[in-house]
């Protein structure tokens, strides 16, 4: 954490510099991590059951949001060929199908409707400058 | 200051102005009934969207999702007793009874009224106060405004969660999160790692969208939306009528006390920085409970219950606005966005606002007197709507919001890059939730750790670095006495009022 702020030492002509708040949050952090990991330790000692579960069908369902949203992320910035309009539809499909809408065509068409008119709204008519493909 | 008020009136009531106040409450109705949205989230995604708009129209916008967002969970939790949004958690507790004894259209129209009230009341209040802390606010060196800062961090880490070390965590890292960019006294960098895109720090919209919105809509995921199907597919609500109206309002001259004091608990929790609705809502019932003339009524559908957390929560929007505008210390995570978005219009807040933006300023009390009128009629006239769009699937919904968090993102900063970062928040937010972490904390020192470093820095510059002399200022020792009181008395009503509710 504190890497890098060595370098600004003695450039400042006050007693404290950019590195001074930099070091504090460090040792705070570092602090606070290790009353962290003693009162954690201790709650396992005392309870010795495993911490407070998350459903794990749940957690799966969030995961593979995240991982849904980081490939149209790379698609997005890395293929320029497809772009916004042509990528938005299956990721919103995608998206309905984890938040636990059925698997069909109506989802599809629905899925295309909005992603289409979320384009239209932000780019069409407030100029927003959202990756679109070459076609569009 | 009457004539600068009647001037920010006619300002905000000219149809063209007006139409963006009146969209602002229709969207916060919606956002602050349905469960798993809120204000802030609706707030942070739409304010990207007011970039193409004039300060004033954006202004208004934002505070009518603010002040409807904020009342319109009450709907929810009376009508089928899910908060809509998390202020209206303590609501649950006597207002959904009251529609399970088959008042509903009463309850609800009596929740309308009292919203009213408490929002008018915070609004008097911030009116009368602000402009004079302002005038005092103008005496502030740098010393003061870092101190002001840290107390300002001080206090929504330490009250805004049980555990004193999450809390400490929390702020840790979002101070953490606030040094990446540009050192702002030499303007050297700083945690960039050689990354371009980092340069000028880590952006508020990811942050903020990141934190409020994907977090808050993920953690939605679940068991959890089949229940408010259920719930709401069974809730038998009647639309409020005059009759209804009539009724409520009867009610309202018994309730008077609890009225009276649930109110400048309201705004008093509002004023302090980072402490929100839900806390100043959970102290208003407790505390009319403790003066209730009959408090084995509470949780039975009592109105005194109903009135306390009800009026205070709404007291609280006016509350929070006055750091907001006075000192550029947001109240809480609703005023955190419109400080953002006065930023983001070339408007610095703080005490020079009344000078230099002075229908600016005038025009956000303005809008939190007007705002709460238009919420009460809109509101009142669509409550069957509103629970019908409530019992609606959320599978569509939720993703379209997942959609909005990323143009958003997107928004703020055109780059692809921003998005990234706004998932990573999303991420680090469901995390702290899952580990019950608090988020505002975070994000209140993200936010005030630019001002307090620079501060701190250019007032150990003015007193040769001697922190000492800090204290030969008059007007920092006054500042650190109202802090440590503040402090104080504020723990002090937290170690003996319950703000969880009762299991």
């Amino acid at each position: 954490m504190a890497l890098g702020t060595r370098a600004f030492r003695g450039e400042d002509s006050g007693i404290i510099g950019p590195a001074f708040l930099p070091l504090v949050v460090a040792v705070l952090l570092a602090i606070l991590g290790i009353l962290t990991i003693f009162k954690s330790r201790g709650a396992a000692i005392a309870n010795r059951e495993p911490a407070r579960g998350v459903d794990r069908r749940v957690a799966l369902r969030i995961a593979f949001v995240f991982g849904a949203l980081a490939i149209f992320l790379v698609l997005l910035h890395k293929v320029p060929m497809l772009g916004f309009p042509l990528l938005a539809p299956p990721l919103l499909f995608v998206l309905i199908l984890l938040f636990g809408g059925r698997f069909s065509v109506g989802t599809a068409v629905v899925a295309i409707l909005i992603a289409e008119c979320i384009y239209l709204f932000f780019v069409k008519w407030l100029g927003l400058l959202l990756p679109a493909s070459a076609w569009f | 200051m009457s004539g600068e008020l009647f001037g920010a009136l006619a300002a905000i009531l000219a149809p063209h102005v007006f139409i963006y106040l009146v969209v602002g409450v229709v969207l916060g109705l919606i956002v602050g009934a349905l469960p798993g949205l809120t204000a802030t989230m609706a707030m942070i995604i739409l304010l990207p969207v007011t970039y193409s708009l004039p300060t004033l129209e954006s202004i208004q916008l934002l505070m009518g999702v603010f002040v409807a967002g904020i009342t319109a969970g009450s709907i929810t939790a009376i009508a089928i007793g899910i908060p809509g949004t998390p202020a209206s958690a303590a609501t649950v507790l006597d207002g959904h009874k009251l529609t399970l004894m088959g008042r509903s259209g009463e309850a609800i129209s009596l929740m309308f009224l009292l919203n009213l009230i408490g929002n008018v009341l915070g609004a008097l209040v911030c009116i009368m106060v602000a402009p004079q802390l302002a005038v005092f606010a103008l005496k502030f060196g740098p010393p003061e405004y870092a101190l002001l800062a840290l107390i300002g961090m001080s206090l929504v880490i330490s009250l805004s969660n049980t555990s004193l070390l999450k809390g400490l965590t929390a702020g840790a890292i979002g101070m953490a999160i606030a040094l990446v960019g540009v050192d702002p006294m030499t303007g050297g960098a700083r945690f960039n790692m050689g990354v371009s895109d980092l340069a000028g720090g880590i952006g508020y919209g990811a942050v903020m969208i990141g934190l409020f919105g994907l977090a808050e809509v993920l953690s939605g995921i679940g068991a959890k939306q089949s229940d408010v199907f259920t719930a709401a597919r069974k809730a038998d609500v009647e639309a409020a009528s005059l009759t209804h109206l009539r009724r409520a309002a009867a009610h309202l001259w018994p309730l008077r006390w609890t009225i009276m004091r649930s109110a400048p608990i309201g705004i008093f929790i509002g004023a302090l920085p980072g402490l929100g609705s839900d806390i100043a809502a959970w102290l208003g019932y407790d505390m009319s409970k403790r003066f209730a003339k009959k408090p084995e009524e509470f949780g039975k559908g009592s109105l005194e219950g109903l009135a306390g957390c009800e009026v205070a929560k709404s007291a609280e929007d006016g509350g929070a606005i006055i750091p907001t505008v006075t000192f550029g210390i947001p109240g809480d995570s609703q005023t955190v966005v419109i400080l953002g978005a006065l930023m983001l219009h070339g408007v610095r807040p703080g005490p020079m606002l009344f000078q230099q933006h002075s229908l600016v300023v005038w025009s956000i009390f303005a809008a939190l007197l007007v705002a709460p009128f238009v919420t009460a009629a809109l509101g009142l006239l669509t409550v069957r709507p509103t629970v019908w769009l409530v019992s609606r699937p959320t599978h569509l919904l939720y993703p379209a919001v997942v959609m909005f968090c990323i143009v958003g993102a997107f928004a703020y900063s055109n780059t692809v890059f921003d998005v990234w970062m706004m998932l990573a928040f999303g991420a680090l937010g469901i995390a702290m939730k899952l580990l019950d972490y608090p988020i505002v904390p975070l994000v209140l020192t993200y936010i005030l750790t630019p001002l307090m470093e620079s501060e701190f820095r250019r007032g150990l510059m003015l007193v040769h670095n001697n922190p000492l002399e800090f204290f030969t200022r008059p007007v920092f020792v006054i500042l650190l006495i109202v802090g440590v009181v503040a402090f104080l008395s504020a723990s002090n009503v937290f170690s003996r009022v319950s703000v969880k509710p009762p299991d």
